[in-house]
């Protein structure tokens, strides 16, 4: 569970450089959201797979999942969500202002 | 003119939505105890209207829709920070919640969580959030 | 009734109200204006509450502190708050004036109070997690503002923020993960205990040096400054000063209260990279600042440098470098806000950004030339006014702790600090007038200068108590037992052991 956890992470943020090295803006704000969702996935790593009981507590075997990093990377998700959205509509803008969506589209400001 | 759909779009699309609908009501109401929430349940009213835009274009779609989601957003937001306010004010803290016990005539014995209240403003500030950023950016394509 | 909470949740109902009332212009702005105000006497009942009796808690939804999340206000985030609604009042102020000119779309003051909690929120939280949301909160605002506008420059300046916050939050997630797998908590005053019982302090470190980045980022230090200017160049006036004024001293504070309470006991092992930062960061400040015609690009570059001396009296952590740090956070605050908000009045009056296309304002804008000279001077550090004695603190600081060359650089520094924004205010206000101005200035954009320069006059007139009010913060901050006691109840280090913690 934890090796393909960790190489899910790595595919994640390999992916996401390599999307934010485009010139494609759009393909910029995949990257990031990939990016994001493998800093999620570590959260959820960093509670450990102690067991897969849920964490209500009942007489029995101790070793249950725990229950807050779900909760962060909960909040972290929705957090994603909003922030995807506003990358989008800004996306949406951009194009619409300069006409076009790549990276060299962006050049007034420098210094 | 947008370029006609294939039947079996629209007429999945129009099965599906009242399905989808309640969908998003069930998970809204199960939010305390079982998986689902306010912003999930959000989120799922506005894939919905969502798959309708895809089907039906932005122009049909909003001839039905009543305008004013960003109200609703507003409406949430209130209501979500109101649900707070009592434990606020009895020095419990903010947002502290209480479950109450009701018997109701068809449904018997119901626990209903104050959380609720805040799990409701969610979904209207998530449904409201989303509609708008679909009439934002739904419209044509760059 | 806990006052702790009233100042983001002032924030909060305002924002609401004035989403509400969005089709009602003059409403809004009057509500935006009463709410603010509400929120400054909120926070300066807060800060009173805090200096009478001592570290204020707050638990959220009745979850005791190692398991819930806490609010916690202590001196320096009770100041910190009261500074930030000062600051956010007079830019509101300003930006009646500054809107009303053109054409104020809907949507500004919601946003500007989502921004206020934000700012409040990340002040206030005692968790780390809740710190990342309040980052968000506070980001996710910043960004629809600086696009406020919808100006291509300004959507770049957007893009280019966001993509580097956004993977500056990646990063604070990695470490708050990485946090919490070592230590099984994220309160901020039962991780300590934890962290010094950990076994080794190499991950530890590790884990700090990441959080220095990630706020870094946010404070525009060093490697990760370059998004400052434009975003704070591009940006309304208004949302300039506050940007600069008040929400890169949240990238500090944090630094600040990470470093000296939760990661205490590895602090001294960060301390070079930290200087060295802030050391490169004030050097790359003021050489840009140097090079700039633009009036809000200086500034922007400028709020840089001064960012580099705020981290290096951070970093230091003596009492005396603290005291520095704390005073010119003040300075910068009231200052960078009154340069932005009055180089607005020269922009709006000339209608250009550059500065050797101005020049001969001072005949008529008599009133700006002097405030603007103010916050010249309290910038620049010159000795009446508290930049000064700011500066020398933490130069004597530097000395003390044996960094002479530092010491000589933040001299150095100083001094080209003084040659540009001398420059800029010739530039601006003196030689011969090169274009014929012709709009005036609306009350709504002079009143708040005035404030801002009379707030720096008074700052100047009272600086004993200031002074020791700082020293008073400093002292808290550097010994935070005060802090832990209050959020913990007394029991440190007991409760948690049976909870979700993971068992390593």
């Amino acid at each position: 569970m934890t090796l393909s956890l960790i190489l899910t992470i790595g595919t994640l943020v390999g992916v996401g450089v390599f999307l934010l090295l485009r010139r494609n803006l759009l393909k910029l704000i995949i990257g990031l959201s990939l990016i994001s969702h493998a800093a999620n996935l570590i959260l959820v790593g960093s509670g450990g797979f102690l067991g897969r009981r849920p964490p209500i507590i009942l007489p029995g075997p101790l070793p249950y999942a725990d229950p807050l990093p779900q909760a962060l990377v909960l909040t972290a998700i929705v957090i994603g969500f909003g922030v995807s959205a506003f990358l989008l509509v800004l996306l949406y803008w951009i194009s619409r202002v300069r006409g076009g969506a790549a990276v060299s589209d962006l050049m007034e400001l420098r210094g | 003119m947008r370029r006609p759909t294939t039947i079996l779009a629209t007429t999945v699309a129009r099965l599906i939505l009242p399905f989808l609908l309640l969908f998003s009501l069930d998970l809204l109401l199960a939010g305390h105890n079982r998986p689902g929430g306010g912003f999930i349940a959000g989120v799922m009213l506005v894939a919905a209207i969502a798959l309708q835009y895809v089907v039906f274009g932005v122009a049909q779609v909003r001839r039905r829709l009543p305008r004013g989601s960003l109200g609703l957003t507003a409406t949430g937001l209130a209501l979500a920070l109101g649900s707070g306010i009592p434990g606020l004010l009895r020095g419990e803290g903010f947002l502290k919640s209480w479950v109450i016990h009701w018997s109701l005539p068809l449904l018997g014995e119901v626990e209903w969580a104050t959380a609720f209240i805040f799990d409701l403003g969610i979904f209207l500030l998530v449904a409201g959030v989303g509609l708008t950023l679909l009439a934002l950016i739904g419209e044509d394509r760059p | 009734m806990n006052w702790v909470p009233a100042p983001i949740l002032l924030s909060l109902a305002t924002a609401i109200l004035c989403s509400g009332l969005i089709r009602w212009r003059r409403a809004q702005v009057w509500v935006s204006l009463l709410g603010s105000l509400a929120t400054t006497a909120a926070a300066g009942r807060l800060l009173l509450l805090v200096w009478e009796a001592g570290p204020q808690v707050h638990v959220m939804g009745g979850w005791s502190p190692p398991f819930g999340i806490v609010l916690v206000a202590d001196l320096l985030s009770g100041s910190l708050v009261a500074l930030a609604s000062v600051v956010a009042c007079l830019s509101l102020l300003y930006s009646t004036g500054y809107l009303e000119e053109r054409e104020a779309r809907a949507g500004f003051h919601p946003l500007f109070h989502f921004l206020l909690m934000g700012i409040h929120g990340a002040f206030l939280t005692g968790d780390v997690f809740n710190l990342f949301v309040f980052f968000e909160v506070l980001l996710l605002a910043s960004y629809s503002l600086v696009a406020y506008g919808g100006t291509g420059a300004q959507l770049e300046a957007t893009l280019k923020y966001a993509t580097l916050n956004l993977v500056g939050s990646a990063v604070f997630l990695l470490a708050v993960g990485a946090l919490y797998g070592l230590a099984g908590t994220l309160n901020m005053a039962h991780l300590p205990a934890r962290l010094a019982a950990a076994e080794s302090p190499a991950i530890v470190l590790a884990i700090l040096l990441l959080f220095v980045a990630v706020f870094g980022t946010k404070a525009a230090a060093f490697p990760f400054h370059f998004w400052l200017p434009d975003a704070h160049s591009s940006a309304p006036t208004p949302i300039s000063a506050m940007l600069s004024g008040v929400l890169i001293k949240v990238g500090a504070y944090a630094i600040l209260r990470l470093g000296g309470l939760v990661f205490a006991s590895v602090q001294a092992l960060a301390q070079p990279v930290l200087l060295g930062m802030a050391a490169v960061t004030m050097v790359v400040g003021a050489l840009g600042a140097l090079a700039q015609r633009d009036v809000k690009r200086l500034l922007a570059y400028s709020s840089i440098s001064q960012m580099g001396y705020i981290l290096l009296g951070v970093g230091l952590f003596t009492p005396g470098g603290l005291r520095g740090a704390l005073l010119l956070i003040l300075n910068h605050a009231l200052g960078k806000a009154l340069l932005f908000l009055a180089a607005g009045h020269a922009v709006h009056a000339a209608g250009t950004r550059d500065m050797q296309a101005m020049g001969g304002l001072r005949a008529l804008l008599p009133g700006t030339s002097a405030a603007f000279l103010v916050g010249v001077l309290a910038i620049a550090g010159v000795p009446p006014l508290p930049g000064f004695f700011a500066k020398l603190a933490i130069l004597q600081a530097l000395l003390a702790a044996g960094h002479p060359v530092l010491a000589a650089l933040a001299a150095a520094m100083a001094l080209a600090t003084l040659l540009y924004l001398f420059r800029a205010w010739q530039w601006i206000f003196w030689g011969t007038t090169q274009k014929e101005a012709t709009h005036a200035v609306p009350i709504g954009m002079r009143a708040p200068v005035a404030v801002l320069a009379l707030l720096l006059a008074l700052v100047t007139a009272s600086l004993g108590p200031v002074s020791a009010w700082l020293t008073e913060v400093a002292a808290q901050v550097r010994s935070p037992e005060a802090y832990v006691g209050r959020v913990l109840g007394g029991e440190v280090g007991s409760p948690g052991a049976q909870g979700g913690g993971p068992a390593r």
